[in-house]
Protein backbone atom coordinates (compact mmCIF):
# COMPACT_ATOMS: atom_id res chain seq x y z
CA UNK A 1 0.00 0.00 0.00
CA UNK A 2 1.55 3.45 -0.70
CA UNK A 3 1.32 7.00 0.86
CA UNK A 4 -1.25 7.51 -1.34
CA UNK A 5 -3.50 4.83 -1.47
CA UNK A 6 -3.72 5.15 2.46
CA UNK A 7 -5.57 8.31 2.33
CA UNK A 8 -7.79 7.14 0.10
CA UNK A 9 -9.06 3.55 1.98
CA UNK A 10 -9.19 6.20 5.17
CA UNK A 11 -11.53 8.05 2.84
CA UNK A 12 -13.95 5.45 2.78
CA UNK A 13 -13.97 4.26 6.12
CA UNK A 14 -14.90 8.07 6.55
CA UNK A 15 -17.27 8.40 4.08
CA UNK A 16 -19.17 4.78 5.23
CA UNK A 17 -19.26 6.08 8.72
CA UNK A 18 -20.72 9.60 7.76
CA UNK A 19 -23.00 8.22 5.66
CA UNK A 20 -24.49 6.18 8.33
CA UNK A 21 -24.83 8.85 10.71
CA UNK A 22 -28.89 9.64 11.20
CA UNK A 23 -29.64 13.33 10.15
CA UNK A 24 -27.13 12.33 6.61
CA UNK A 25 -28.55 12.71 3.18
CA UNK A 26 -25.50 12.64 1.62
CA UNK A 27 -22.04 13.49 1.00
CA UNK A 28 -21.27 16.49 -1.39
CA UNK A 29 -21.64 15.37 -4.37
CA UNK A 30 -18.55 16.21 -5.53
CA UNK A 31 -20.00 17.33 -9.42
CA UNK A 32 -16.83 19.56 -10.15
CA UNK A 33 -14.50 17.27 -9.45
CA UNK A 34 -15.96 14.12 -11.60
CA UNK A 35 -15.97 16.89 -14.59
CA UNK A 36 -12.73 17.99 -13.96
CA UNK A 37 -11.63 13.49 -14.18
CA UNK A 38 -14.13 13.43 -16.95
CA UNK A 39 -12.26 15.47 -19.01
CA UNK A 40 -8.96 13.67 -17.93
CA UNK A 41 -7.12 16.55 -16.03
CA UNK A 42 -7.41 14.49 -13.11
CA UNK A 43 -7.75 17.06 -10.58
CA UNK A 44 -8.67 15.03 -7.84
CA UNK A 45 -6.62 11.82 -8.15
CA UNK A 46 -4.37 10.97 -4.77
CA UNK A 47 -6.72 12.98 -2.76
CA UNK A 48 -9.98 11.46 -2.21
CA UNK A 49 -11.04 11.67 -5.56
CA UNK A 50 -13.24 8.38 -5.59
CA UNK A 51 -16.96 8.87 -6.41
CA UNK A 52 -18.64 8.71 -3.13
CA UNK A 53 -16.14 10.12 -1.11
CA UNK A 54 -15.62 13.17 -2.61
CA UNK A 55 -17.46 14.72 0.42
CA UNK A 56 -14.13 13.89 2.55
CA UNK A 57 -10.74 15.19 2.42
CA UNK A 58 -7.86 13.48 4.69
CA UNK A 59 -4.68 14.67 4.95
CA UNK A 60 -1.82 13.09 6.83
CA UNK A 61 0.10 16.01 8.86
CA UNK A 62 3.82 16.87 8.33
CA UNK A 63 6.45 15.97 11.08
CA UNK A 64 3.65 14.60 13.31
CA UNK A 65 1.59 11.57 13.37
CA UNK A 66 -2.53 11.83 12.95
CA UNK A 67 -4.69 13.25 10.11
CA UNK A 68 -6.70 15.74 9.19
CA UNK A 69 -10.24 14.99 7.94
CA UNK A 70 -12.70 17.41 6.37
CA UNK A 71 -16.00 16.47 5.81
CA UNK A 72 -18.73 18.10 3.67
CA UNK A 73 -22.55 16.64 4.20
CA UNK A 74 -26.24 17.53 3.13
CA UNK A 75 -28.31 17.25 5.92
CA UNK A 76 -32.10 15.93 5.83
CA UNK A 77 -34.60 18.22 6.64
CA UNK A 78 -35.96 17.93 10.15
CA UNK A 79 -31.97 17.10 11.72
CA UNK A 80 -30.64 20.23 13.71
CA UNK A 81 -27.46 20.95 11.84
CA UNK A 82 -25.16 21.34 15.00
CA UNK A 83 -26.63 17.65 16.51
CA UNK A 84 -25.92 15.96 13.28
CA UNK A 85 -22.45 17.37 12.71
CA UNK A 86 -21.44 16.81 16.49
CA UNK A 87 -22.73 12.70 15.53
CA UNK A 88 -20.92 13.03 12.26
CA UNK A 89 -17.46 14.14 14.12
CA UNK A 90 -18.13 11.05 16.93
CA UNK A 91 -18.42 8.19 14.48
CA UNK A 92 -15.50 9.66 12.07
CA UNK A 93 -13.65 9.14 15.51
CA UNK A 94 -14.97 6.27 16.13
CA UNK A 95 -14.50 4.31 13.07
CA UNK A 96 -10.49 5.45 12.74
CA UNK A 97 -10.02 4.28 16.09
CA UNK A 98 -11.53 0.56 14.88
CA UNK A 99 -9.27 -2.10 13.89
CA UNK A 100 -9.71 -1.71 10.17
CA UNK A 101 -8.23 1.76 10.06
CA UNK A 102 -4.61 0.30 10.31
CA UNK A 103 -1.84 0.95 12.64
CA UNK A 104 -2.75 2.38 16.17
CA UNK A 105 -2.33 5.74 16.32
CA UNK A 106 -1.60 6.29 12.66
CA UNK A 107 -5.01 7.28 11.80
CA UNK A 108 -6.04 9.08 14.64
CA UNK A 109 -7.68 12.27 13.84
CA UNK A 110 -5.99 14.89 14.99
CA UNK A 111 -8.74 17.03 13.46
CA UNK A 112 -12.26 16.56 12.23
CA UNK A 113 -13.98 19.95 10.49
CA UNK A 114 -17.61 18.94 9.37
CA UNK A 115 -19.35 21.69 7.26
CA UNK A 116 -22.89 21.32 6.00
CA UNK A 117 -23.73 22.24 2.72
CA UNK A 118 -27.21 21.60 2.19
CA UNK A 119 -30.25 20.72 3.46
CA UNK A 120 -32.50 18.37 1.43
CA UNK B 1 -52.33 -0.85 -21.64
CA UNK B 2 -49.86 1.24 -24.00
CA UNK B 3 -49.89 -2.46 -25.93
CA UNK B 4 -53.62 -1.78 -26.46
CA UNK B 5 -53.36 1.57 -27.12
CA UNK B 6 -50.89 1.67 -29.73
CA UNK B 7 -52.47 -1.81 -31.61
CA UNK B 8 -53.06 -1.54 -35.40
CA UNK B 9 -56.04 -0.03 -36.84
CA UNK B 10 -57.59 -3.73 -37.77
CA UNK B 11 -57.80 -4.63 -33.40
CA UNK B 12 -55.37 -6.66 -33.84
CA UNK B 13 -51.30 -6.20 -31.57
CA UNK B 14 -48.00 -6.78 -33.10
CA UNK B 15 -47.45 -10.49 -34.06
CA UNK B 16 -50.83 -10.94 -35.07
CA UNK B 17 -52.15 -11.82 -31.33
CA UNK B 18 -55.94 -10.49 -31.57
CA UNK B 19 -55.53 -7.28 -29.06
CA UNK B 20 -59.27 -8.12 -27.37
CA UNK B 21 -59.19 -11.34 -25.45
CA UNK B 22 -62.70 -13.53 -25.96
CA UNK B 23 -63.46 -15.53 -23.00
CA UNK B 24 -64.92 -19.37 -23.96
CA UNK B 25 -68.57 -17.94 -23.53
CA UNK B 26 -68.29 -15.28 -26.14
CA UNK B 27 -67.80 -12.55 -24.18
CA UNK B 28 -65.07 -10.16 -24.23
CA UNK B 29 -63.01 -10.01 -21.31
CA UNK B 30 -62.46 -6.24 -21.21
CA UNK B 31 -66.61 -5.83 -21.15
CA UNK B 32 -67.03 -8.56 -18.49
CA UNK B 33 -64.59 -6.58 -16.45
CA UNK B 34 -66.65 -3.20 -17.17
CA UNK B 35 -69.52 -4.56 -16.74
CA UNK B 36 -68.37 -5.52 -13.13
CA UNK B 37 -67.50 -1.96 -12.46
CA UNK B 38 -70.71 -0.48 -13.13
CA UNK B 39 -72.65 -2.95 -10.46
CA UNK B 40 -75.46 -3.54 -13.05
CA UNK B 41 -76.45 -7.29 -12.54
CA UNK B 42 -76.05 -9.00 -15.82
CA UNK B 43 -77.84 -12.66 -15.79
CA UNK B 44 -75.45 -13.80 -18.10
CA UNK B 45 -72.16 -13.62 -15.73
CA UNK B 46 -74.34 -14.47 -12.83
CA UNK B 47 -74.39 -18.08 -14.28
CA UNK B 48 -71.01 -18.25 -16.34
CA UNK B 49 -68.35 -19.74 -14.68
CA UNK B 50 -66.02 -18.20 -17.64
CA UNK B 51 -67.64 -14.85 -16.41
CA UNK B 52 -67.16 -15.68 -12.70
CA UNK B 53 -63.34 -16.65 -13.12
CA UNK B 54 -62.62 -13.52 -14.82
CA UNK B 55 -64.25 -11.91 -12.17
CA UNK B 56 -62.67 -13.47 -9.25
CA UNK B 57 -59.03 -12.97 -11.45
CA UNK B 58 -60.06 -9.08 -11.20
CA UNK B 59 -60.51 -9.17 -7.45
CA UNK B 60 -57.36 -11.11 -6.92
CA UNK B 61 -55.37 -8.36 -8.48
CA UNK B 62 -57.35 -5.49 -7.27
CA UNK B 63 -56.21 -7.03 -3.55
CA UNK B 64 -53.07 -6.87 -4.81
CA UNK B 65 -52.59 -3.21 -6.08
CA UNK B 66 -54.55 -2.15 -2.94
CA UNK B 67 -52.05 -4.01 -0.46
CA UNK B 68 -48.70 -2.66 -2.96
CA UNK B 69 -50.46 0.48 -1.58
CA UNK B 70 -51.03 -0.28 2.01
CA UNK B 71 -47.40 -1.46 2.24
CA UNK B 72 -45.69 1.58 0.38
CA UNK B 73 -43.11 3.39 2.33
CA UNK B 74 -43.72 6.80 3.53
CA UNK B 75 -41.03 8.06 1.18
CA UNK B 76 -42.33 7.16 -1.62
CA UNK B 77 -45.04 10.07 -0.63
CA UNK B 78 -42.56 12.86 -0.61
CA UNK B 79 -43.43 15.22 -3.23
CA UNK B 80 -40.78 14.39 -5.30
CA UNK B 81 -40.99 17.33 -7.64
CA UNK B 82 -39.83 19.73 -4.29
CA UNK B 83 -36.97 16.94 -3.51
CA UNK B 84 -35.64 17.10 -7.55
CA UNK B 85 -35.66 20.95 -6.30
CA UNK B 86 -34.25 20.69 -3.72
CA UNK B 87 -31.76 18.40 -4.59
CA UNK B 88 -31.02 20.63 -7.37
CA UNK B 89 -30.78 23.78 -5.18
CA UNK B 90 -27.50 21.47 -3.80
CA UNK B 91 -25.80 20.83 -7.01
CA UNK B 92 -25.99 24.87 -7.54
CA UNK B 93 -24.87 25.46 -3.75
CA UNK B 94 -21.77 23.27 -4.63
CA UNK B 95 -20.84 25.19 -7.40
CA UNK B 96 -21.01 28.22 -5.73
CA UNK B 97 -20.88 27.75 -2.05
CA UNK B 98 -20.15 31.53 -1.06
CA UNK B 99 -19.66 32.15 2.88
CA UNK B 100 -19.41 29.94 5.25
CA UNK B 101 -21.04 30.45 8.83
CA UNK B 102 -19.54 29.31 12.06
CA UNK B 103 -21.69 26.55 13.81
CA UNK B 104 -22.05 25.22 18.05
CA UNK B 105 -19.11 26.62 20.26
CA UNK B 106 -15.83 27.78 19.80
CA UNK B 107 -13.77 24.55 20.20
CA UNK B 108 -15.72 22.72 17.60
CA UNK B 109 -14.92 22.78 14.19
CA UNK B 110 -18.54 22.59 12.41
CA UNK B 111 -19.41 24.85 10.10
CA UNK B 112 -22.80 25.92 7.52
CA UNK B 113 -23.05 27.43 4.09
CA UNK B 114 -24.86 30.88 4.17
CA UNK B 115 -26.84 30.03 1.51
CA UNK B 116 -28.04 26.61 3.13
CA UNK B 117 -29.29 28.65 6.37
CA UNK B 118 -30.78 31.33 4.73
CA UNK B 119 -32.95 28.80 2.53
CA UNK B 120 -33.83 27.40 6.05
CA UNK B 121 -34.82 30.82 6.69
CA UNK B 122 -36.51 31.82 4.00
CA UNK B 123 -38.73 28.48 4.47
CA UNK B 124 -39.46 29.15 8.11
CA UNK B 125 -40.50 32.78 7.68
CA UNK B 126 -42.50 31.52 4.45
CA UNK B 127 -45.22 29.57 6.76
CA UNK B 128 -46.32 32.65 7.96
CA UNK B 129 -49.60 34.05 6.79
CA UNK B 130 -49.31 36.83 4.41
CA UNK B 131 -45.65 36.90 4.22
CA UNK B 132 -43.69 36.27 1.59
CA UNK B 133 -39.78 35.73 2.25
CA UNK B 134 -37.11 37.72 -0.37
CA UNK B 135 -33.43 38.11 -0.16
CA UNK B 136 -31.76 36.74 2.92
CA UNK B 137 -28.05 37.32 3.83
CA UNK B 138 -26.24 35.71 6.91
CA UNK B 139 -22.95 37.11 8.53
CA UNK B 140 -21.23 37.10 11.59
CA UNK B 141 -22.70 39.96 13.88
CA UNK B 142 -19.94 42.57 13.48
CA UNK B 143 -20.45 44.20 17.31
CA UNK B 144 -20.13 40.73 18.27
CA UNK B 145 -16.21 39.87 16.78
CA UNK B 146 -15.17 43.59 17.15
CA UNK B 147 -14.06 42.97 20.98
CA UNK B 148 -13.11 39.60 20.50
CA UNK B 149 -9.84 38.25 20.18
CA UNK B 150 -8.68 36.95 16.29
CA UNK B 151 -9.00 33.35 15.74
CA UNK B 152 -7.81 31.67 13.34
CA UNK B 153 -9.83 30.08 10.51
CA UNK B 154 -10.01 28.70 7.50
CA UNK B 155 -9.94 30.78 4.13
CA UNK B 156 -13.54 32.22 3.12
CA UNK B 157 -15.05 31.26 6.46
CA UNK B 158 -16.62 33.85 8.48
CA UNK B 159 -15.74 34.52 12.10
CA UNK B 160 -16.63 32.74 15.14
CA UNK B 161 -19.85 34.70 17.00
CA UNK B 162 -23.45 35.37 16.75
CA UNK B 163 -25.11 35.89 13.41
CA UNK B 164 -26.71 38.42 11.98
CA UNK B 165 -29.17 38.18 9.75
CA UNK B 166 -31.31 40.82 7.21
CA UNK B 167 -33.62 39.17 5.75
CA UNK B 168 -37.00 41.01 3.27
CA UNK B 169 -39.97 40.17 3.03
CA UNK B 170 -43.04 40.95 0.90
CA UNK B 171 -46.35 41.33 3.41
CA UNK B 172 -49.86 41.60 3.03
CA UNK B 173 -51.83 44.64 2.84
CA UNK B 174 -53.76 44.30 6.04
CA UNK B 175 -51.04 43.18 7.83
CA UNK B 176 -49.59 45.38 10.94
CA UNK B 177 -46.08 45.62 9.75
CA UNK B 178 -44.78 45.76 13.07
CA UNK B 179 -46.31 42.70 14.20
CA UNK B 180 -45.14 41.04 11.26
CA UNK B 181 -41.50 41.83 11.63
CA UNK B 182 -41.61 40.54 15.42
CA UNK B 183 -43.07 36.62 13.84
CA UNK B 184 -40.28 37.43 11.08
CA UNK B 185 -37.90 37.49 14.20
CA UNK B 186 -39.37 34.77 16.33
CA UNK B 187 -39.66 32.45 13.48
CA UNK B 188 -35.87 32.98 12.87
CA UNK B 189 -34.79 32.56 15.71
CA UNK B 190 -36.47 29.31 16.77
CA UNK B 191 -35.64 28.15 12.91
CA UNK B 192 -31.70 29.13 14.16
CA UNK B 193 -31.96 27.17 17.47
CA UNK B 194 -33.92 24.30 16.71
CA UNK B 195 -33.31 23.51 13.09
CA UNK B 196 -29.73 24.78 12.92
CA UNK B 197 -27.85 25.31 16.21
CA UNK B 198 -27.09 28.87 14.72
CA UNK B 199 -26.49 31.63 17.64
CA UNK B 200 -28.33 34.80 16.44
CA UNK B 201 -27.92 38.43 18.05
CA UNK B 202 -29.93 40.33 15.32
CA UNK B 203 -32.56 39.67 12.87
CA UNK B 204 -33.11 42.80 10.82
CA UNK B 205 -36.60 42.81 8.78
CA UNK B 206 -36.69 44.78 5.66
CA UNK B 207 -40.63 45.19 4.21
CA UNK B 208 -39.31 45.17 0.72
CA UNK B 209 -43.15 45.29 -0.83
CA UNK B 210 -46.49 44.68 -0.07
CA UNK B 211 -48.80 42.06 -1.40
CA UNK B 212 -52.33 42.24 -2.63
CA UNK B 213 -55.41 41.18 -0.52
CA UNK B 214 -54.93 37.73 -2.04
CA UNK B 215 -51.91 37.24 -0.83
CA UNK B 216 -49.84 37.04 -3.81
CA UNK B 217 -47.86 38.90 -5.50
CA UNK B 218 -48.41 39.49 -8.95
CA UNK B 219 -46.49 38.20 -12.11
CA UNK B 220 -44.20 40.67 -12.65
CA UNK B 221 -43.42 41.04 -9.01
CA UNK B 222 -43.25 37.14 -9.08
CA UNK B 223 -40.45 37.35 -11.39
CA UNK B 224 -38.82 39.88 -10.06
CA UNK B 225 -38.87 38.03 -7.10
CA UNK B 226 -37.25 34.79 -8.77
CA UNK B 227 -34.75 36.96 -10.21
CA UNK B 228 -33.64 38.95 -7.30
CA UNK B 229 -33.02 35.38 -5.33
CA UNK B 230 -31.11 34.20 -8.70
CA UNK B 231 -28.83 37.27 -8.29
CA UNK B 232 -28.98 36.44 -4.43
CA UNK B 233 -27.65 33.35 -5.27
CA UNK B 234 -24.71 35.10 -7.64
CA UNK B 235 -23.90 37.46 -4.47
CA UNK B 236 -23.66 34.88 -2.27
CA UNK B 237 -21.06 32.90 -4.41
CA UNK B 238 -18.50 35.54 -4.91
CA UNK B 239 -15.55 34.97 -3.32
CA UNK B 240 -16.16 31.64 -1.58
CA UNK B 241 -13.98 28.74 -1.44
CA UNK B 242 -13.61 26.03 -4.21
Amino acid sequence: MTEQQTPRALADLVAAAVLATRGVAFLRPGLAELLRSSVGLGAGRGTAGAAGASGVRVQRRKGSPGVDIEVYVVLCRGHRALDVTRAVRSAVVEALAGPTAGEPGEATPAQVRVTVTGVV
Amino acid sequence: MAMNEDGTPDGTAFGGVPEEETLPCGRELAQVWEQAGTDEPDPHTAGCPHCAEALRALRTLEGVVARARVDEPEERQWDTAALAGRVMDVVRLELRPGRTLALGEDDEDAWIVEAAAARTFRAAVDVLPGVRAGSCRVETDPMSTATAAPSARPPGRLPRGPARVRIEVQVGLSWNLRLVADDVRARIVEAADSELGLRIAAVDVVVADLLDETGRPDEADEEDRLDEELDEEDRLGEGGPR
